[in-house]
């Protein structure tokens, strides 16, 4: 970091105040060209927001950006595209249906008369590709590529457009350990060829091998840089959430009894015919967590839906404790004792319009005591609320306050209050931690293994191979549909679970 | 910049009632009045035999308005007349229309107050009849015979009041209602001899709506019964659609008549009729009219070289004549049966479709009305 | 994102705003209806004041004024005295003249009378909406509610072969058939939905045209009055129909020879009121379905269905049955609605019955925003601006088509309710939506 060298990106003091919510507080902070400059912050540390500023999706109410050393004004995303700032988002904004090429040019089309002029757009990605390593089939369509190959397309999209800087927003997400890498070396590429890079990661271990400079963030403010050398994993984790983190998983060894969960040779294909579930079986025993570790979209949704009831299945079966429970109703498998976590928590678990007192009783209001005869019982379901609330700690002003207007770790502690206080036997848990504070990750955490040594049998499906490392006694990966390898929490190491999860499985299977 | 002036609308519109609550009260002081005074009396001076309706209307419309109640006070008679429409507007080319013209023209020439109410929705009819009986108007004409029943409990509600309806005849007699019927099969003779004099195949159609309906099974026999005194070789088609709305279906019979070699069609039966006729011009042959002058209608005021006539039943006629009544205090309960004899039923000019035409259709067509009214020419039309 | 927005989870509790947001909570809910209709009706001003017909004002005539724009200004208090009045007329219309009390009675039956289906019909929908269902068919279910009920008051008896059949027995029957038909008929989209996945917008749009095809075909056939001149059912039984609350007694020479009955006689006419039995059957059901919605469990999963299907499955909520017991629910409410039309008001089925009563519930439905108690003041204001429409047309010549723009208007209002909160500066209601209250007014 030389003085003299002008930023390719200065912001100042920028300050954004959302009703009750101080999302950014005084933010300050420089990009040099060639650097890759990672944010870290917890969910709602104000990463987005400031993204979202930058790239003129928000107006900031105070503070200035200045782009190559001059006061720049970002209304909206073309300003920003303008001014040679590229975003890459968590969701990709691609089409599906359309070309590498295609998309990569869709709105600043190369026109000849009215004619589309392809050849020279094919030709300038093809050269973009080559030049920072990005390697993409310029022809092929869009949808049929890998997540890690989208990813690249975003990113050309962006070069293609000029850009000098680029965000990427949490680009790991999605991504396997190891296309994870090579994301990284093509960050180093572009950083390499002058370009300036800011990533946003919640990922300890990433930023330490990626990033040149990093940004604490946390609750709107800028709390501390570090320097990826010498930072530990544990001084960074203190900096993000403003106190000493445990940052592994407190457990004792498993005791593991009788099957609880028994699933045989379950298949499945989607509504175009593509395989989802491949014979897909497992066992989760009383008293231990299976963990299912792989990228997401290969299967495990539908799994879990499965053995829950909400996905019908045309062929295989499911025994909970001996009982066939295969294509029963969804209440039906609830009440013979199966706690779930589903993944949306959103969308799935909750009702966001609805009062926390409501969401506390979603799966038993039927049921007395909330239920009277015909009505509800008011009192019964309050008394619930109220003791719920304080045994799991939700935070919030109220009983009555809407689920949606909670964070989202206070949202996830009202799922797992309304379904670990049921008479469980089987606990599914579906990215249980997704998106919530750090806060509220030990204490979802510590709950599950709570269940597990109460002896409960767990599956735990996770996209974060940490947390499946974490929990689990036993880890299998799922892999397009299919269980390719399970393996004792001992033998699962980072390396082999990731081959596994990238559908290599020679090694992995000695 | 757009915000304010959006905000300065909605300020001035919200001043609105506040200046009109001071005008109504300044209307009683000296200056304003004086302009009132002037505005109204502006449009007597233009047309000095009538009454304005501006000045009229104030006089019941507020109570409050004293000030116009003085000045509206003198000219206005005391008879008040009310109008219930049909479905529909008073200006919407149908019966609503030809009542509201008869009760323009008593207006003008018996000097009575008007007022009228368009029915939005069928079972609105006995709340807007009740509107004006409630208030003590005079006459309440009722336009339709859909207003029967509704015409019929206001009746017997108010059984001092009096009431009319068009197109509708009880039985047995009210004493407080008279029904205004028309001999449609008159209208419709002299209609069918106009066509059986134009056509050349000796072959003529006519499309009708329901058959159930009286008045048009009365339409197409006096069609028939017209055609044949003039030609007895003549052949008629007659074809009745299950419907009064179905332009279309009355389009493609005319079609099926003017392959058969029917080179004049008569449509009797609403827009079903107006869609026979509309075809059958576009097809090149003579078409007749229903009702009221299709020419202003359905034509929209030409150029129709093709409608050769339209046989009318004169409603605006029907509705000053029962005015009239009550003006000269000589209403009573029964019926009115317009026909050629009182000016009830006509048939229409021959607009565009003159030169078309023998040269002493016109002379024709009178002898035969002045026969039908005289008593010496008979229908013979009768429904059983 | 919105994540980020959210307050920490170290939020404390503020106790400070609770207490006033729940006593006038209400108030925040209506505010923007209330505010629409407001809007609309001012806006109804203006169009009055520039469109007031020629025969209720002053010629314009160039020797008088010397243009146009002296005209217009010349006949400005006469403008705004019409305006006025048209509004006067509008409220005297439905609420009676206040300087002429005995014109009251009638006015408020009147307006009572018109509201008692559009709050039937309004529940009805309100129940689908708040299912996340649209039921564009309450038009057709209503029809087959009138149906199913005149069917029954007019025709029971001869089924039995019987002359007349206890009002205990009659009536009941006749309410329990319309009440049934509207519900079969709201059951077959619903199952639809549930099961096949047709949307029930186009199913319900389509059951109309049969239910308007199935009525016009039986009151011209099997059911038709053949001594009627009208298309026509003949009478009702009048151990059938429901009474009227106080009227001179019937002339049954008007009603097919039928003595219907009412509660209180009078010999006023002041007190001769078509006021029936139908608006307390209304209100009932006001409150059934307040309790339904708010205290038990179906209610419960009807809003979970709506509000979150998902939820509602991953709760274990039957989506089908819910779907299916809301649409029949909604169906038998607009059902009941043609049969209090029926055996309360009408004593007959005519061809040209209802027209639109079941279109105009959706916008009641919107403008109440499905809360079954809100139903009724906006029922209310619909059947308000009917009735007075006839008094606003007799005093200033107004066409009557102003009551439909001011309708319309309140609708665009309250679908668009960014218009109505942007004019009036009106925050977001609370609810975990983003508040963007600080981009306006700059």
């Amino acid at each position: 970091m030389t003085a003299n060298v002008v930023p390719a990106l200065e912001v100042r003091n920028i300050t954004k105040q959302f009703p009750g919510v101080l999302a950014n507080d005084h933010i300050s902070f420089t990009l040099l060209p060639g650097e890759i400059h990672a944010f870290l912050g917890e969910n709602g540390a104000g990463k987005s927001t400031l993204m979202n500023i930058l790239y003129g999706l928000y107006d900031p109410d105070e503070g200035e950006i200045l782009i190559n050393g001059k006061l720049a004004k970002i209304k909206n995303p073309a300003d920003a595209i303008g001014l040679g700032l590229g975003m890459v988002h968590q969701e990709y904004a691609l089409v599906d249906t359309l070309t590498v090429t295609e998309n990569i040019i869709l709105g600043t089309e190369l026109r000849k008369g009215p004619v589309l002029n392809a050849k020279e757009a094919s030709q300038r990605v093809r050269e973009l590709s080559e030049q920072y390593g990005l390697a993409v089939p310029p022809d092929a369509i869009v949808g049929d590529l890998p997540v890690g190959v989208q990813q690249r397309v975003e990113i050309l999209k962006a070069l293609y457009r000029n850009v000098n800087m680029l965000i990427l927003d949490e680009p790991t997400a999605v991504l396997t350990p190891q296309e994870a890498d090579d994301l990284f070396r093509v960050m180093r590429e572009l950083a390499d060829k002058g370009k300036a890079l800011i990533f946003i990661t919640h990922k300890l271990r990433e930023v330490r091998e990626v990033a040149d400079r990093i940004t604490v963030l946390r609750r709107g403010k800028v709390v501390g840089d570090a320097d990826p050398k010498t930072a530990s994993e544990g001084q960074l984790a203190a900096l993000m959430v403003g106190r000493d983190v445990v940052l592994k998983v407190d457990k004792t060894a498993a005791n593991p009894g009788d099957v609880v969960l028994k699933v045989r040779n379950l298949n499945l294909r989607d509504d175009r015919g593509l395989t989802v579930l491949d014979d897909v079986s497992i066992d989760v025993h009383a008293g231990e967590v299976l963990g299912i570790a792989g990228v997401q979209g290969n299967g495990q949704t539908e799994l879990v839906e499965a053995i829950t009831g909400l996905q019908a299945l045309p062929s295989g079966s499911i025994e909970l404790l001996g009982k066939d429970i295969t294509n029963r109703p969804p209440r039906s498998i609830t009440e013979q004792g199966v706690a779930y976590i589903p993944e949306d928590r959103k969308g799935t678990g909750l009702v966001l319009g609805y009062s926390i007192r409501d969401n506390l009783v979603l799966s038993t209001y039927y049921k007395p005591p909330f239920t009277k005869g015909l009505t509800f019982n008011d009192q019964a379901i309050d008394e619930n609320a109220k003791e719920l609330i304080e045994t799991f700690d939700v935070r919030t002003p109220s009983a009555t306050t809407t689920a949606g207007s909670l964070s989202g770790g206070n949202q996830q502690k009202i799922i797992v209050a309304r379904e670990f206080t049921r008479k469980n036997r089987l606990l599914i848990a579906s990215q249980p931690t997704r998106g919530i504070d750090v806060g509220s990750i030990e204490f979802i955490h510590n709950q599950i293994i709570k269940q597990r040594d109460a002896g409960l049998a767990v599956l735990l499906v996770s996209a974060e191979l940490d947390e499946v490392l974490a929990l689990a006694d036993r880890v299998a990966v799922m892999y397009h549909g299919k269980i390719v390898g399970i393996l004792p929490i001992a033998e699962a190491t980072r390396e082999r679970v990731g081959l596994l999860m990238a559908g290599i499985q020679e090694q992995a299977n000695v | 910049m757009n915000k304010r002036i959006i905000a300065f609308m909605m300020l001035l519109v919200l001043m609105v009632p506040v200046l009109a609550a001071c005008g109504t009260e300044t209307a009683a002081t000296t200056a304003p009045a004086a302009t009132a005074t002037t505005a109204a009396a502006a449009p007597s001076a233009t047309a000095a035999t009538e009454p304005t309706a501006a000045t009229e209307a104030t006089a019941v419309a507020t109570m409050a308005a004293t000030a116009e109640a003085t000045t509206g006070g003198g000219a206005t008679s005391e008879i008040k007349i009310g109008l219930v429409t049909d479905v529909g507007k008073v200006d919407d080319g149908t019966f609503n229309q030809f009542a509201f013209e008869g009760l323009k023209r008593a207006e003008t020439e018996l000097g009575v107050k008007i007022d009228y109410i368009e029915t939005i929705d069928p079972k609105d009819y006995e709340k807007n009849i009740e509107q004006f009986a409630s208030q003590g108007y005079d006459l309440i004409i009722g336009v339709g015979f859909l207003m029967g029943d509704a015409i019929k409990a206001a009746a017997a509600k108010y059984p001092d009041l009096k009431f009319a309806i068009v197109d509708f005849a009880y039985e047995p007699a009210l004493a407080n209602v008279k029904g205004l019927v028309f001999s449609e099969d008159e209208s419709a003779f002299i209609a069918g001899a106009l066509a059986a004099m134009v056509s050349k195949s000796g072959k003529i159609g006519a499309v009708g709506g329901k058959e159930q309906v009286p008045a048009v099974k009365k339409f197409v026999l006096g069609y028939e019964a017209g055609a044949m005194y003039v030609n007895k070789d003549i052949v008629v088609s007659k074809v009745y659609i299950d419907s009064f709305t179905d332009p279309t279906a009355g389009g493609e019979a005319a079609k099926t008549q003017i392959a058969e070699g029917a080179d004049v069609i008569f449509g009797a039966g609403g827009q079903t009729g107006s869609g026979a006729i509309k075809t059958a011009a576009d097809n090149d042959v003579f078409v007749i009219g229903v009702d009221q002058d299709e020419y202003n209608t359905t034509f929209k005021k030409g150029p129709a070289p093709k409608l050769i006539t339209s046989a009318m039943k004169r409603v605006d006629n029907a509705v000053f004549d029962v005015v009239k009544e009550v003006v000269d205090g000589k209403f009573q309960g029964g019926v009115y049966l317009g026909n050629a004899a009182n000016g009830g039923i006509d048939y229409a000019p021959f607009h565009d479709a003159e030169s078309a035409l023998p040269a002493d259709a016109k002379a024709k067509l009178d002898e035969i009305k002045k026969g039908l009214a005289d008593g010496s020419i008979k229908t013979g039309v009768t429904l059983n | 994102m919105s994540n980020e927005q959210q307050a920490p989870a170290e939020t404390k509790p503020t106790t400070e705003p609770k207490p006033s947001k729940r006593r006038f909570g209400w108030l925040n809910e209506a505010i923007v209806p209330l505010l629409a209709i407001l809007t609309a009706v001012l806006i109804g001003a203006v169009i009055v004041f520039v469109s007031i017909p020629s025969n209720k004002l002053p010629a314009f005539d160039l020797s008088l004024y010397g243009s146009r724009s002296d005209w217009f200004f010349s006949t400005l208090p006469e403008r705004l005295r019409v305006t006025l009045s048209a509004f006067t007329g509008l409220f005297s219309g439905a609420f009676g003249d206040w300087t002429n009390p005995s014109s009251i009675p009638v006015a408020m039956s009147n307006t009572l009378v018109e509201s008692t289906p559009y709050i039937l019909a309004g529940l009805a929908v309100a129940v689908t909406f708040k299912a996340g269902l649209f039921n564009v068919g309450a038009e057709g279910q209503l029809l087959m509610g009138a149906l199913g009920s005149v069917a029954v008051a007019a025709f029971m008896p001869q089924w039995f072969g019987v002359a007349s059949l206890p009002t205990i027995i009659h009536l009941p029957a006749a309410l329990l058939a319309g009440v049934i038909a509207g519900g079969l008929w709201g059951i077959i989209p619903g199952y639809l939905r549930a099961k096949t996945g047709a949307h029930e917008v186009i199913t319900t749009i389509m059951l109309n045209y049969i239910a308007l095809q199935v009525m016009d075909y039986l009151i011209n056939g099997v059911m038709k009055d053949k001594s009627a001149t009208l298309q026509r059912t003949p009478f009702i039984h009048e151990n059938a129909a429901l009474p009227r609350i106080i009227s001179k007694a019937t002339d049954p020479s008007l009603t097919g020879g039928q003595a219907y009955p009412r509660l209180f006689t009078t010999t006023s006419s002041t007190w001769d009121l078509r006021i029936h039995m139908g608006i307390v059957l209304a209100f009932l059901m006001v409150g059934f379905i307040w309790w339904l919605m708010n205290r038990t469990p179906k209610g419960f999963e009807i809003k979970t269905v709506g509000e979150n299907p998902e939820a509602a499955r991953y709760a274990g909520m039957s989506i089908t049955g819910t779907v299916v017991g809301a649409m029949g629910l909604s169906g038998a409410l607009a059902g009941l609605a043609g049969t209090s039309q029926v055996i309360g008001l009408e004593y007959n089925l005519k061809a040209v019955f209802s027209s639109g009563l079941g279109f105009d519930s959706l916008a009641i439905a919107l403008l109440a925003k499905s809360n079954p108690i809100a139903i009724v003041p906006a029922a209310l204001f619909w059947g308000a601006l009917r009735t007075g429409a006839g008094a606003m047309q007799v005093n200033t010549g107004i066409s009557i088509n102003l009551i439909q723009i001011i309708q319309a208007l309140v609708i665009m209002f309250i679908a668009a309710d960014q218009i109505v909160r942007w004019i009036y500066r009106i925050k977001q209601a609370e609810g975990g939506k983003i508040t963007f209250n600080r981009s306006w007014g700059k």
